[in-house]
């Protein structure tokens, strides 16, 4: 393939493979909507009973073993369901705030390493975006840093930070921070041509274009991140609890759940697990929501 | 590609007056050659040890766990792959953990996103429900599977299919979505079979996509085996890490961080290499 003469940033983005799929992907979903009259599966009612079927199955298997439960190591895989919801109702409503204090605490935690993450994602991926320099210096190092399994340093992080609410922090912030800042990047990039021209040409300054054509067009993508960077700042939070345990108080859910676990208490570690899971759920639909706020007007 | 060819033939060039050329395309710039990008490149990692080496030999107080000195580093490094050559039944551990781990998430995961590609229906019933345990931190049960599997080997693996499995399901998903209607629809006009519409158009472009969920699967897979590790292991490298940590052998610490550093952004370039042979030995 011979180099064309003239490369730009917008044409090397429009050519690469993720947005080719996403090409592909919206040619396969308009001809789903074209056949969607003709079957039945494609009715909203339709797909909303058909969605619930795996987790009506779930609940029925849990329901099964919890009345016959496994013996040998395998019991404490399969937690009786009654004893679990009991907790669950206690941890949340019951006497003993130590649950409560804990969401809050581990929520905490990924609510200021996202911020952290955001920020820095930020401050690197705009002018990545911007200036192709920067990108080609910048990214094969991104690329590189990426394939490390940065969990490899937790325990360094309660050393640095300590065993408080720090070293949580940090590797909520570090863990969010790639995905984050790979979509902010890809976000900035996800202009063409001639949008850019019609700005110039109308006598629009740089922040204009930035503001009104870059900013906005990169909301898609840059959402997309925070809804992988908010579970991977949680996974960070709730890592760090399990590794570096509590530093003062009672901890987060990740403390909790060691503790719990270790008393071999099973029903009350799997009321932790549905609590972390429901958070995790809720925090990507927020994001989800969020989205769907700020970005429907720019649909083309 | 369309998208990039209407973005191309929107400027043709020869047709605009030559003072809008030079605002409208920006021309390659000059360090834009092959090898000046290997140069632009590299000064980030030339930065960095650079930077490990300034704090190094200035080290603020209070910085000694954060920065460890550059020597005493490379010689427990030295010592772990050469010397006492320790690191390496440790390598081998971990690298086992998270390629069994990412290996057998590997398999149904592929399974499944074929089906959901080939039948709509599949794809409403389960889509739903992968989103949703996607979501969830499946490193939360490492404590669990201790406990099932105990401390060997078994509970590591299972914790990196648990996380390696979501990204290569979802990844195989996309990539059977990217064959492009076109395709499908000219396989048809000439007659092409269901099966050879499959394998010669949505199998082959998704290949790309399958090998970019098997290197995020990998650093997944990885992140589970280390973190299986600290919660409670006997070998491995997280082990390591773990007990070096609490003798505050901070060289030591850094060179284990070093090795399954290495380690992971080796097996991504495999990954990668072998997925961009198998796709280019496919378009030819």
């Amino acid at each position: 393939m011979s180099e064309p003469p003239l490369k730009t940033l917008e044409v090397e983005a429009a050519t690469s493979p993720a947005v080719e799929a996403a090409d592909g992907t919206r040619q396969l979903e308009e001809l789903k909507r074209l056949v969607a009259g003709r079957r039945w599966y494609y009715a909203l009612w339709a797909r909303i009973m058909l969605g619930a079927i795996p987790l009506v199955a779930l609940t029925l298997l849990w329901l099964i073993v919890s009345a016959h439960p496994p013996h040998g190591a395998l019991q404490y895989a399969a937690p009786r369901i009654q004893p679990t919801l009991t907790d669950l109702k206690n941890d949340i409503v019951g006497q003993s705030p130590i649950v409560r204090s804990a969401i809050l605490l581990t929520l905490e935690e990924t609510a200021i390493g996202l911020v952290i993450a955001i920020t820095a994602g930020f401050l690197l991926g705009v002018p990545m975006g911007l200036v192709r320099l920067v990108d080609a210096s910048l990214y094969p190092i991104i690329v590189v840093l990426q394939a490390v399994p940065f969990v490899a340093i937790t325990p360094l992080l309660a050393l640095v930070f300590g065993f408080g609410i720090g070293s949580k922090v940090a590797l909520a912030a570090v863990l969010s921070f790639f995905p984050i800042l790979l979509n902010v990047i890809v976000g900035m990039k996800r202009i063409r041509l001639d949008e850019i021209d019609l700005l110039r040409s109308l006598g629009a300054s740089r922040a204009q274009t930035f503001l009104k054509l870059r900013l906005p067009r990169a909301f898609g993508s840059i959402f997309a991140g925070l809804q992988v960077g908010i579970l991977f700042a949680l996974l960070g939070a709730v890592i760090g609890e399990i590794v570096g345990g509590a530093g003062e108080g009672n901890g987060g859910l990740g403390v909790q759940l060691t503790i719990r676990t270790q008393g071999l208490d099973i029903p009350g570690a799997f009321s932790v697990l549905i609590i972390i899971s429901v958070m995790a759920a809720s925090l990507t639909l927020l994001v989800a929501a969020m989205s769907r706020l700020l970005t429907n007007w720019k649909e083309l | 590609m369309s998208e990039a060819m209407s973005a191309e033939s929107t400027h043709p060039e020869s047709n605009l007056p030559a003072g809008l050329i030079g605002s409208v395309s920006r021309a390659r710039p000059r360090w834009d050659t092959q090898a000046g990008r290997v140069i632009v490149a590299a000064v980030p990692f030339v930065a960095l040890v650079g930077l490990w080496l300034l704090l190094s030999a200035y080290r603020p107080a209070g910085w000694q766990f954060a920065v460890p000195k550059f020597g005493p580093t490379m010689d427990a490094l030295k010592s772990d792959l050469f010397v006492s050559g320790s690191a390496w039944p440790a390598v081998r551990v971990t690298f086992e953990e998270a390629a069994l781990g990412l290996l057998i998430a590997a398999i149904p995961a592929i399974a499944l996103a074929v089906l959901m590609g080939l039948s709509p229906l599949v794809e409403i019933i389960l889509y739903p429900i992968v989103v949703l345990l996607q979501a969830i931190p499946k490193v939360a049960f490492a404590p669990i599977l201790l406990l099932v599997f105990g401390y060997g080997i078994s509970s590591k693996i299972a914790l990196a299919v648990m996380v390696a499995f979501f990204p290569v399901l979802v990844n195989a998903v996309t990539g059977m979505r990217a064959a492009r209607l076109d395709e499908i629809d000219l396989l048809r006009s000439m007659q092409g079979s269901a099966w050879q519409i499959f394998t010669k158009v949505r199998v082959r472009r998704a290949i790309p996509s399958i090998f970019a969920g098997l290197q995020v699967g990998f650093v997944f897979a990885l992140l589970g085996a280390v973190f299986g590790e600290f919660v409670g292991g006997t070998a491995g490298l997280g082990t390591v890490i773990s007990i070096r940590s609490a003798q505050l052998d901070i060289p030591g610490v850094f060179s284990g961080i070093i090795e399954i550093s290495v380690l992971g952004v080796v097996a991504s370039l495999i990954l990668r290499l072998v997925g961009s042979r198998i796709s280019n030995w496919q378009e030819s």
